[in-house]
């Protein structure tokens, strides 16, 4: 559906060049859900800008639905307004001049003419959009008069309206606040799911992407990081980079010793990891607080953590999901293994469960 | 206590002018009379007056919204090349006194001597109907270049992109998102434009009288300028033309308070990006160019060819090797121009120290306070925008020719009107700088221990300090220009510059007129750069002080 193919976008920010999109490659499937997620300023908004058509990229291809959208070798750039996709800034974008129903209908009515739909067709369509959205009872109201989360799915249902095959979002949700956050995450998968519109979703805020995304793609600096589905993503981290910034993680330094045995400054460690890696390798074992234990000193597969070992946060170190945390230099975290009443001033060990699931990178 | 004294000071200022006008419009020798409107409209018909009026009103708004509108949308909006020269283009006009620029407007475009004239098959005549709306009409574009300027910079991009991602093309987008979100400001823009040329004065007077085309202004200043002074008649007029000037500064406080709904300022996301023209980036820049080249260009070139002059008249190639510097010599050396600067400098800086304490003073208290009254204050200080220069001149001779204070026939009669006139625009600029400092920072310095009064001084003062030079820079460019008011109220010893340079022309001395002109406009040009920078700075200030 999508297709995205050695993209580049640099910026001349007052004599320094910025790579804001470097080298980017993607594709989405027809009625997939792919989210771009990553850090403030690594890119991802341009990249979404660059598909639909704000921005003008140094090279590269877009192409979608068999369109070439643009095209710097060939010189096709097809300006935005004639992509005919559908897209939800962060922002919003609510005209104070026009009511709901004339947000919703200005898709259809700046359609060139032969293509334009009568005036009762029109209102037949956005009736049906306003009604997905549960705008329909406010469709005269003056569109600023909506409160930011209503002002959010009117934009959505603008960006619906005259059934685009791409619809592109950008942090739709980052400017509402967090209870109205996971409803609207939830009516966006319900949209999505029945209309089944591929959706490019960007954003920063982890929870929303792998709560959302089929795939996702990590990206940093320009550049994509790592791609494919969340769990992957979650479990086999490609970079120091993809795993902290996916949730929890320790990390700690190592040598491969041989196939999934690794020499730590604390000793050696089991590390389950389906990742090749040639003895001498020189490896970073990330260790998701869930597939760390508390221990006894001196178990099988254990380690003792930098420093003496301290419960940060007291009140829940009876509970299972409870963290065991190390102070200085590095701390971490364990969220098994609490059963037994927590005693500060006992060495404990951390135990890395090889049975789990660990990673390297 | 202080704000009573404010208040009074204001309604001595606007009201008692003008309610002294009324009174004597209808009455003569103490005994009430219709004689003064009967007299003043069997010489020229109130229909002839009032239709003259309103095409030369409407036509030279038009001239002006239409130009002003166009390059502020080029220049903020647009990529169309040349964009900072087109600014300062579309802004220079403002600076040139109006005598000037209608001065400037002869030498170009006049029947027998006219520059223009001299390029073979060019046949211009500026005494005609076209002729004052489009002189009126270009020295008027800037002050809508900047207004429009201000509400294209405020529309928030975003929903300009949001149309082009909904499928509109470039001209959709303009037409039916862009144009409705400046609609307000437009309309503002236009009643401005629309009440500045029914009082306009010196087109009317310079351009209107030799045409034989009356309006108004011209009518008071001629029932003035006629011995004995027609007094009464004169205010007849000016009451008349009072009616359209008040009902449009309603419309006008109306359509503004609408603006605040659209002002839809998003700090985040992405910095607009420009409107491509495409192909039509060229033409656009040429048209643009060339318009900047007619409304400022030629009027400033034309004065500086003519300083350069040893006799003014029709224009030859033999010019070219006559030229001379004496005018400048022989106009500054005159004792009388030295005491017209000193005047120009005395009364505008006067002018202008008095206007901005007294509109921090209101400032301060429209929005900081909770005083009952504090809005009809804000309302009253606005007045004077009603008032058309030629009217607040008579009404103020009116008051003080009788008055037991000996201001009449001194620069403090100028002083008064200039303060009077100003007083608005130093309100813009004092509530603009207010508004905008948080309260918190004065709640700050008053729990560590400061009185209202020197949380005022210490805090705020120094904070809007910026912009209060700017706003006294401003009086003092636009008190310099001004004429309108001056032309009744000047005494001999006692004239200002725009009154020299009116003198100058009615006895025929063009050539030295020009060289004042000269030394005038790059004098005002670095006093209007000055303002510039200054309010640029205190636009940062303010921008940190939010933090």
């Amino acid at each position: 559906m999508l297709a995205v193919n050695g993209l580049r976008k640099a910026f001349d920010n007052r004599g320094v060049l910025v790579r804001a999109v470097d080298d980017v490659t993607f594709d989405v499937a027809k009625g997939e859900l792919f989210a771009l997620l990553g850090p403030s300023g690594c890119g991802k908004t341009t990249l979404l800008r660059c598909i639909a058509g704000l921005e003008r990229p140094n090279s590269g291809d877009i192409v979608v639905a068999g369109r070439t959208f643009t095209s710097r070798s060939t010189g096709i750039d097809v300006p935005p307004h004639e992509r005919g996709l559908g897209v939800v800034s962060q922002s919003h974008g609510i005209w104070p001049h026009m009511t709901v129903f004339d947000t919703a209908a200005f898709p259809l009515r700046v359609l060139p003419r032969r293509r334009r739909p009568s005036a009762s067709q029109i209102r037949v369509r956005v009736e049906q959009v306003l009604e997905s959205v549960q705008l329909a009872p406010l469709a005269h109201r003056p569109a600023t008069d909506l409160s930011g989360g209503q002002q959010q799915r009117l934009a959505i249902a603008r960006a619906l309206a005259n059934e685009p095959p791409l619809l592109l979002l950008d942090e739709p949700l980052a400017s509402l606040d967090t209870r109205l956050r996971d409803e609207l995450r939830f009516e966006l998968l319900r949209l999505q799911s029945d209309l089944g519109t591929t959706c490019v979703y960007v954003t920063h805020d982890q929870t929303e992407a792998l709560g959302l995304a089929n795939r996702l793609a990590i990206m940093n600096d320009g550049r994509i990081e790592q791609l494919g589905e969340p769990r992957t993503l979650y479990d086999r981290p490609a970079s120091r980079f993809v795993a902290e910034f996916l949730g929890a993680a320790n990390l700690i330094d190592g040598v491969v010793v041989s196939a999934g045995r690794v020499r730590t400054a604390a000793g050696e460690l089991d590390v389950p990891s389906g990742q090749a890696a040639t003895p001498g390798q020189a490896v970073v074992v990330v260790a998701r607080p869930e597939q760390v234990a508390l221990g006894e000193a001196g178990g099988a597969n254990g380690w003792v953590g930098p420093g003496r070992g301290r419960c940060l946060r007291r009140r829940r170190c009876r509970s299972r999901r409870s963290r065991r945390e190390a102070a200085n230099p590095g701390s971490f975290a364990a969220t098994r293994g609490f059963r037994r009443r927590f005693d500060r001033r006992a060495p404990h060990s951390l135990v890395l469960d090889p049975s789990g699931r660990g990673g390297t990178a | 206590m202080l704000v009573g004294t404010v208040a009074a000071v204001v309604a001595a200022l606007a009201l008692v002018p003008t309610a002294y006008l009324v009174w004597r419009s209808l009455s003569e020798n103490g005994a009430f009379t219709l004689d003064h409107y009967r007299s003043a409209y069997s010489t020229v018909g109130i229909g002839t007056l009032a239709f003259n009026s309103l095409w030369f009103a409407l036509g030279s708004s038009a001239v002006a919204v239409v130009a002003g509108t166009l390059t502020a949308y080029l220049v903020v909006r647009t990529d169309v090349p040349g964009r900072r020269l087109l600014f300062l283009g579309s802004v220079a006009p403002l600076v040139i006194p109006g005598v000037l620029y209608t001065v400037a407007w002869i030498f170009l475009a006049s029947p027998r001597a006219g520059l223009l004239n001299a390029i073979p098959g060019v046949g211009l005549n500026v005494y005609s109907g076209p002729g004052m709306v489009l002189a009126e009409g270009f020295h008027l574009a800037p002050l809508v270049f900047l207004l429009m300027a201000a509400a294209f910079t405020s529309v928030d991009p975003a929903l300009e992109e949001a149309a082009t991602l909904s499928g509109a093309r470039p001209r959709a987008v303009a037409l039916r998102v862009t144009l409705p979100l400046v609609r307000p400001a437009l309309i503002g823009a236009a009643v401005v434009t629309l009440v500045r040329t029914i009082e306009s004065f010196e087109v009317p007077a310079l351009v209107g009288i030799p045409a034989g085309i009356w309006v108004f202004t011209s009518r008071v200043w001629r029932a003035m300028s006629i011995f004995p002074a027609d007094v009464g008649q004169a205010a007849a007029y000016s009451v008349t033309l009072l009616v359209p000037c008040v009902i449009g500064l309603a419309v006008l406080v109306r359509a503004t308070r609408g603006l605040r709904r659209f002002q839809t300022v998003s700090g985040r996301g992405f910095r607009g990006t420009r409107v491509e023209l495409g192909r039509w980036r060229r033409p656009a820049g040429l048209a643009a160019a060339i318009y900047v080249s007619v409304a400022a260009a030629l009027p400033v070139l034309a004065l500086g060819w003519i300083s350069l002059q040893r006799f003014y008249g029709a224009a030859s190639a033999d010019d070219l090797r006559r030229l001379t510097l004496s005018n400048y010599g022989s106009v500054l050396d005159e004792p009388a121009t030295l005491r017209t600067v000193w005047n120009t400098l005395l009364v505008g800086a006067g002018a202008a120290t008095v206007v901005v304490i007294t509109a921090v003073v209101i400032g301060w208290v429209v929005v900081r306070t909770r005083i009952p009254g504090r809005t009809l204050l804000d309302a009253t200080a606005f007045l004077p925008l009603a008032l058309p220069g030629i009217v607040l001149g008579l009404s103020l001779l009116v008051v003080y020719v009788r008055s037991p204070l000996p201001v009449y026939g001194t620069l403090w009669v100028l002083l008064i009107a200039y303060v009077t006139r100003y007083l608005p625009y130093g309100m813009r600029y004092a509530t603009a700088a207010l508004t905008q400092i948080g309260d918190d920072l004065e709640e700050a310095a008053r729990s560590s221990g400061a009185s209202r009064l020197q949380a005022f001084r210490r805090i705020l003062v120094p904070l809007i300090l910026p912009s209060l030079a700017a706003a006294w820079l401003y009086v003092l460019v636009v008190s310099a220009r001004e004429l309108s008011s001056a032309i009744l109220l000047y005494s001999p010893g006692n004239e200002v510059l725009s009154v020299r340079i009116w003198e100058l022309y009615e006895d025929g001395r063009l050539t030295e007129l020009a060289a004042l002109g000269v030394v005038m406009v790059a004098a005002l040009c670095t006093l209007a750069g000055a303002a510039y920078s200054l309010s640029r700075r205190s636009t940062l200030m303010r921008r940190l002080a939010r933090g």
